[in-house]
């Protein structure tokens, strides 16, 4: 497994060459196997799609990466994937126009009614590659070839909380607001943070996600 | 503490929320760690409790009891850095006047009682949680003191200048087996943008280096990691930063300089060099030597009662 260092404070572990929804999940499974058996001077172990950053207190470096050695030797890894359960997650998503600026732009462009992009949009099955960006923002991998988008040239300075966005290949949802270069084309009611919690981010690399349209009263009646 | 004037950006912070980066979550803090945990350690706190941290213009206090205050950071007029002060009770305190510096740190003997959350009091600005009301200080606000420490410090002062300020150049490791583009990186003089801020410092006068590959993902950063937009100019990641990016990476300040990134202010120049991680591990445990020095003497100062 290629080591990278991250500064003098990082190492990153590169798990596989190409990122599939099961080489997300096993990286996601050997981090929390890592994390386990944390020393005080580790602070955190993060799967970012197939890598793993081991981030640690930099006057501790050697005994971290002598530690980090040991973690791996007694790790079960290539974890067998049938073996891990990802979780999965519906996320009521709805999709009437003052959510969703950029829907009818982006069906323009694929030559379909937004009716169609929102049931093709609704019937993937989406996996988490990472969270980062926000607290809690997940970027999701699995979305439709034809609907990848490029991010807008001029980023919005607020994009509201909830917000479901298109980002290239991938889809999020911004669970606080916040300004955002996605394409917007609807909004959930479903907190997607929540830093009383623990943990306080709904979903976690390597879950899977499906999206659940629903109506304009369902979302205001959403609790 | 009563809030009488909010300066420019103050807020709650304590040395950072460690465990949540799985979660998106920033490790925030005190962007000068290092002025913080002395500022503590000046009024007898443990090194990482929760102080004001004040930027560029900073506030004016008021207790309702007596309190044992010290600053450190950027230069407080009026007040000497690094001693405990006794301030009376309804008599206000300014540290509106900063200079040498841009980032000042008020702790208060007991350190500032505001919930833990997510293992830390700092205020996560962007998100809105933690701190007080997860917002900056306004006008008005009351801040919880906890309970001081027994036998406070009053009669010492403690030296800062092992910790380098004034260091010639911030030192980086590079983030590449190939050190052409941190080399590179290194040739040049910088100017700190007016777009910076606990996020980032922005660069300008790096718009002639060559430009890295770009990456297809975005991959996990931490704070120090400096980052090159597509034809834009260098970003150098602090504390609020975002915990994954999707920009080329050139290298990484060395966590024992993070604190002097802390302190420069828009329109100031620096200079960068390279180093190796073994020399990095050597300045970190050094300055974590120093530190704990520092803890030491304070707590035997204090069972003495200086």
């Amino acid at each position: 497994m290629r080591k990278t260092p991250i500064g003098d404070s990082a190492i990153q572990l590169h798990t596989a060459d190409i990122v599939t929804d099961e080489a997300v999940l096993a990286a996601r499974a050997l981090a929390d196997q890592i994390s386990r058996s944390c020393p005080p001077f580790v602070r955190d172990v993060v799967a970012v799609y197939v890598d793993i950053t081991v981030y640690f207190d930099a006057s501790e470096r050697e005994a971290a990466v002598a530690w980090l050695e040991n973690a791996l030797a007694s790790a079960a890894f290539p974890t067998d994937s049938t073996s891990i359960e990802p979780s999965t997650h519906s996320i009521p998503v709805c999709h009437r126009e003052s959510f969703a600026p950029d829907l009818q732009a982006i069906a323009n462009r694929v030559g379909r009614s937004s009716g169609d992009l929102i049931e093709l949009f609704a019937s993937r099955v989406y996996t988490v590659g990472a969270i980062g960006f926000l607290p809690g923002f997940a970027y999701l991998l699995g979305l439709d070839a034809s609907l990848h988008s490029p991010r807008l040239a001029e980023p919005r300075p607020r994009v509201r909380a909830g917000s479901v966005g298109i980002g290239g290949s991938q889809t999020g949802i911004y669970p606080s607001e916040s300004p955002g270069g996605w394409n917007i084309i609807g909004r959930t009611p479903m907190p997607m943070f929540d830093a009383t919690r623990t943990p306080s981010a709904r979903l976690r690399c390597g879950d899977r996600v499906r999206f659940k349209p629903i109506t304009s009263s369902e979302f205001d009646r959403w609790k | 503490m009563t809030i009488i004037q909010p300066g420019m950006l103050t807020s709650v912070q304590d040395t950072g929320r460690y465990g949540h980066r799985c979660d998106g979550v920033p490790t925030g803090g005190a962007v000068d760690a290092v002025s913080m945990q002395l500022a503590n350690l000046a009024v007898g706190n443990p090194a990482a409790v929760a102080g004001l941290e004040c930027t560029l213009v900073g506030p004016r206090v008021r207790f309702s009891q007596d309190a044992l205050i010290a600053v450190a950071g950027a230069t407080v007029q009026g007040i000497e850095p690094l001693r405990p002060i006794l301030v009376r009770a309804g008599k206000p305190v300014s540290l509106e006047k900063l200079s040498r510096g841009c980032r000042s740190y008020l702790a208060v003997a007991g350190g500032i009682d505001v919930p833990t959350v997510l293992g830390s009091r700092s205020t996560a600005l962007r998100s809105g949680f933690g701190g007080f009301q997860g917002r900056p200080l306004r006008r008005g606000d009351v801040l919880p003191i906890g309970t001081p420490p027994p036998n406070p410090p009053r009669n010492c002062r403690i030296d800062a200048r092992c910790f380098g300020a004034g260091l010639p150049s911030i030192r980086i490791t590079s983030a590449h087996e190939h050190v052409e583009l941190a080399t590179q990186f290194c040739e040049a003089t910088y100017t700190i943008s007016h777009q910076s801020d606990r996020m980032g410092l922005r660069l300008t006068g790096g718009r002639d280096l060559p430009q890295p590959e770009a990456i297809q993902l975005s991959r996990a950063v931490a704070p120090g990691t400096i980052q090159r937009p597509p034809g834009g100019e260098p970003i150098v990641l602090l504390a609020d930063a975002q915990t994954v990016g999707g920009y080329a990476v050139i290298g990484h300040v060395i966590a024992a300089d993070l604190h002097h990134l802390a302190q420069l202010r828009p329109r100031d120049t620096i200079r960068f060099s390279l180093i190796t991680l073994d020399e990095a591990a050597v300045a970190a445990k050094n300055q974590r030597s120093l530190l704990r020095t520092i803890a030491l003497g304070m707590s035997a100062a204090q069972r003495r009662r200086i």
